[in-house]
């Protein structure tokens, strides 16, 4: 007996991606994250995916999928701030416009110094905005709540 | 900031008039008090527009965060949370 085709054959299609730092990976399709203007300072790489590290961590891997070697350290701001807010229905952000709160993912990018790791900072200033529907990302500025480009993370 | 930039097109505007840059962006002077100028920009979504200050502090910013250390990443996370 011949088996039903859609038993053979997936909907999902993979991408195989090379990474930074975790190898080479396998990712679904519609786990890209297109960033249409790309961020200050990287403004040629639109497509990134998210990865998770294979330790126990608050920080997840924002890698860049058009250069390898661009990747980023990102988190949730709740972990950061309890009470971060990204006050929605700024004219800039068209990601948001319109959608069910549930569907927008809000990340901040960590600066880690290579050899001080316990200085970090999170750019709660600046932070992404995914709509997770559409699969489009912005960094985004908040103008107002006072958040530094340069949040200390650890207390000393 | 730029260094201050000699050979650039320089035109004169009233309140309330615009500009318009290339085919789709408007920039309109809303406003002068003193030393201050508000403007309104009316560009598509797939432009961004920033402060200078700020574009250049992301700019630099992300290019820090860009080179990070795969091996510090244990320890922060160890540091988090404890």
């Amino acid at each position: 007996m011949v088996a039903p085709l859609e038993n053979k054959t997936s909907r999902a299609s993979y991408l195989t991606i090379s990474t930074r730092d975790l190898g080479p990976r396998q990712v679904d399709e519609e786990a890209v994250i297109s960033f249409p203007t790309g961020l200050p300072g990287f403004e040629d790489y639109r497509r990134f995916v998210l990865l998770q590290y294979p330790f126990p961590t608050p920080l997840v891997c924002l890698q860049c999928i058009d250069r390898p070697e661009v990747a980023f350290v990102v988190t949730d701001p709740v972990n950061l701030v309890a009470d971060f807010k990204l006050t929605p229905g700024n004219s800039d952000l068209p990601e948001w416009r319109g959608e069910d709160p549930k569907d927008i993912k809000v990340l901040v990018i960590l600066t880690i110094p290579p050899g001080c790791p316990r200085d970090l900072t999170a750019n709660l200033m600046a932070p992404l905005v995914i709509n997770l529907r559409t699969r489009r990302g912005r960094q985004v500025v908040v103008d107002k709540g006072g958040y530094s480009s340069k949040h200390p993370v650890l207390v000393k | 900031m730029l260094d201050p930039v000699i050979n650039v097109l320089i035109l004169t505007r009233k309140l309330g008039e615009s500009l318009i840059i290339g085919k789709d962006i408007r920039v309109v002077v809303l406003e002068v008090r003193g030393k201050q100028v508000r403007i309104g920009i009316d560009a598509p979504e797939d432009v961004v527009v920033l402060r200078e200050e700020v574009h250049q502090r992301l700019t630099q910013e992300n290019l820090q965060a860009s080179t990070f250390r795969y091996s510090d990443l244990e320890e922060v996370s160890k540091s988090w949370s404890s």
